[in-house]
C-alpha cells in the first residue's frame, strides 16, 4: 500500500514542472525545492524550514503552490487541484467505500478529489436507467421504455449526493466540529459505489432479492457514512450533535427506499388492450 | 461611365464562380483594367469605400477596392494580397450570396463527417472546429429518438437528448481539462459532437428494424466506432496515468446515447 502511494508521489511531480515550462511562470524557487522535498521527506527528518509540510501530505503542499495557488477562483485551472488523482487512487477509494474498514477521511488524507463524487453518481444514474429499462422489458415485453426514469434519476441522485453533504456540513459547522466540505462531498459521492453492483443484480425479477439487496446497500453505505462522520461529530462538545447521526441515517434510509420504489420495483401497469 | 459600375458588380460574381482562379488579387485587377482601361473612380461611391474599407478591413479588401487601388498605386494591393492569404478562405466572403456561404459550410461539415466515419481519417480536419455539424447531428438524433420514443414523452426525450449531447460533451471536455489534459474547449466539444455520427446513423437504421439481434451488433459497432474516433483525439492530450479517468466519462457519454438509440422503438 505504501509503495503504491510512493509511486504516485513521483508520478505527480513531473506534471507541474512541465506545465510551468509551458506557461513561463516563475516558480523556480518553490518548485525546484519542492520537487526535492517530496522525495527527501520520506527519508529525512523535517527539521528544515518546511515544518508545516509535515502536517500535510507532501503532495498537497507542493500542488497548492504550483497548481491552484496562482489561478483565480473562476478559472478551470483552479479546480484542477480537486481532480489531481490517478486511476488507481480512484479505484482504491471506491473499493474502500465498499469495504469500510478503515477511516475513509484518513485514507484520502489531504487530497480529496471531486472526480469520484461527480462520476460515481453520474454512473449510478445511467446504470439505473439501463437496468431499470431492462427489468421493465423483462416484466412487460411490449411496453416502451420510460425516459422519465433518467430525468428522475438525475434529479434525485444529484440532489442527494450534492445536497446532503452541504446540509451535513452546515450542521457540523454549527456544532463547531470544523468539518471539511470536500470530505463530506467525497464521503457521500463514494458511498454511492455500492449501488452500482446492486442495480445490476436487481435486474433479477424477484422482489425478495431486491429488498434484501436494498437493505444490504443501505447497511454498507450507511455504515460507511456514519463510521466516517462519527469522528468528526464527536469533536463537538454538546451531546446533541449525536442527533445528527440519526438524521443522516434517516435521510439515507429514505434515499434507499426511494431507489427501491422508483428503480427496483417495476410495478408497471400492464398494457391495456 | 455606365460600364464601370457593371464591371464592379460583376467582379464579386467572378470571384465566387471560379474560386480557384482568382486567389491572387492581381489577376482580378488585371482582368478588369484590361477590359476597361479608362475606368474612372467615382468620388462618392468607390472613393469613400477605399478610405473606409481599406482601413476597417485591412485584412481583406473587397475586389472593388483592389481594382480601384490597383490603377492608382500597386503597392497597396500587395499588402492586400498578403492579408488575403492569411484568411481561411481564398475569396472574400463578405460579398458572396448567403446560399454560397451555407453551401460551403455544409461542404465542410460533410468533409468532417467523412473523416469521422473513416477510422484512419485525418484528425486534423477537426482542428478547424465548428458547431454546425454537432448541432445538425444533435438535432437529427433528438428528432429521430423523440419521434420513435414512447408516446407522450417526445418533448422530454427531445430535451433530454439535446441536454445530454451538449452538456455531456462540455462536461467531458471540462473533465479532461481538469485532469490536466491539453485540450481546447470548443475543438473538443466539436469533436465529441461529430463523433456521435455513427450512433445517429444507427438510430436512423433502427427506425426500420426492431429486431434485437440486428440492433445489438449495430449499436455495439456504432458505439465502438464513436469511442474509437473520439479517443484517438484525446491521445494527444498528455494524460499519462490518467487516461482511463479521462476516457471513462467519454465511454459513459456515448453509452447512454447508444442505450437510448438501442431501446427507442423496441
Amino acid at each position: 500500500m505504501s509503495r503504491e502511494e510512493y509511486s504516485v508521489v513521483v508520478e505527480m511531480d513531473d506534471e507541474p514542472t512541465r506545465r510551468e515550462e509551458l506557461e513561463f511562470q516563475d516558480f523556480s524557487s518553490t518548485s525546484g525545492v519542492g520537487g526535492k522535498i517530496s522525495k527527501d521527506k520520506q527519508a529525512s527528518s523535517n527539521n528544515d524550514g518546511f515544518n508545516n509540510a509535515s502536517f500535510f501530505d507532501s503532495n498537497q503542499s507542493i500542488r497548492n503552490e504550483s497548481q491552484g495557488g496562482s489561478y483565480p477562483l473562476w478559472s478551470i485551472e483552479y479546480y484542477a487541484r480537486y481532480f489531481d488523482v490517478d486511476t488507481t487512487q480512484v479505484l482504491e477509494r471506491a473499493s474502500k467505500s465498499l469495504f469500510p474498514k478503515d477511516n475513509f477521511v484518513e485514507t484520502v488524507g489531504s487530497n480529496p478529489d471531486l472526480y469520484g463524487p461527480f462520476w460515481i453518481p453520474t454512473t449510478v444514474i445511467f446504470l439505473l436507467f439501463v437496468t431499470a429499462t431492462i427489468a421493465k422489458f423483462i416484466s412487460d415485453k411490449d411496453s416502451p421504455y420510460d425516459f422519465i426514469i433518467l430525468s428522475f434519476g438525475f434529479a434525485a441522485i444529484y440532489t442527494y449526493s450534492f445536497g446532503m453533504p452541504f446540509i451535513v456540513w452546515g450542521a457540523l459547522k454549527y456544532f463547531g466540529c470544523s468539518p471539511s466540505l470536500l470530505d463530506t462531498i467525497g464521503l457521500y459521492g463514494y458511498s454511492l459505489t455500492i449501488w452500482l453492483p446492486i442495480s445490476i443484480i436487481n435486474i433479477i425479477p424477484s422482489d425478495t432479492v431486491r429488498w434484501a439487496l436494498v437493505i444490504v446497500g443501505f447497511a454498507i453505505s450507511g455504515f460507511f457514512i456514519t463510521r466516517n462522520l462519527y469522528p468528526i461529530i464527536s469533536r463537538a462538545d454538546s451531546k446533541t450533535s449525536r442527533l445528527l447521526l440519526i438524521f443522516v441515517l434517516a435521510a439515507h434510509a429514505a434515499f434507499a427506499l426511494l431507489l427501491k420504489f422508483k428503480f427496483f420495483s417495476y410495478q408497471w401497469k400492464p398494457k391495456s388492450d | 461611365m455606365p460600364l464601370s459600375p457593371l464591371s464592379e458588380s460583376e467582379s464579386p460574381l467572378h470571384n465566387n464562380t471560379n474560386e480557384d482562379t482568382f486567389i491572387n488579387p492581381f489577376e482580378i485587377s488585371d482582368n478588369v483594367s484590361s477590359a476597361d482601361p479608362n475606368i474612372t473612380i467615382e468620388p462618392d461611391d468607390v472613393g469613400l469605400s477605399t478610405d473606409n474599407k481599406s482601413q476597417t478591413k485591412a485584412k481583406s479588401p473587397t475586389p472593388k477596392t483592389t481594382t480601384t487601388i490597383n490603377i492608382e498605386q500597386t503597392s497597396t494591393s500587395v499588402s492586400g494580397s498578403i492579408g488575403q492569404q492569411t484568411r481561411p478562405y481564398a475569396n472574400d466572403t463578405l460579398d458572396e450570396p448567403v446560399s454560397v456561404t451555407i453551401l460551403r459550410d455544409l461542404r465542410n461539415v460533410a468533409i468532417k463527417l467523412q473523416q469521422v466515419l473513416n477510422p484512419k481519417g485525418r484528425r486534423d480536419v477537426l482542428k478547424d472546429w465548428d458547431l454546425w455539424g454537432p448541432l445538425i447531428l444533435c438535432l437529427s438524433l433528438a428528432i429521430i429518438l423523440s419521434f420513435n420514443g414512447p408516446t407522450g414523452q417526445d418533448i422530454s426525450i427531445f430535451t433530454g437528448v439535446f441536454v445530454i449531447v451538449w452538456c455531456g460533451s462540455a462536461i467531458v471536455t471540462i473533465n479532461a481539462k481538469l485532469l490536466g489534459g491539453a485540450v481546447s474547449f470548443f475543438q473538443s466539444v466539436c469533436t465529441l459532437g461529430y463523433c456521435i455520427f455513427p450512433l445517429v446513423l444507427i438510430a436512423f437504421v433502427n427506425i426500420f428494424t426492431s429486431n434485437i439481434f440486428i440492433r445489438i451488433p449495430l449499436v455495439i459497432l456504432a458505439l465502438g466506432w464513436s469511442l474509437y474516433a473520439s479517443v484517438s483525439f484525446l491521445s494527444a492530450s498528455h494524460l499519462a496515468n490518467r487516461r482511463t479517468l479521462a476516457v471513462y466519462p467519454l465511454f459513459l457519454f456515448y453509452s447512454v446515447i447508444g442505450w437510448m438509440v438501442f431501446v427507442t422503438g423496441l
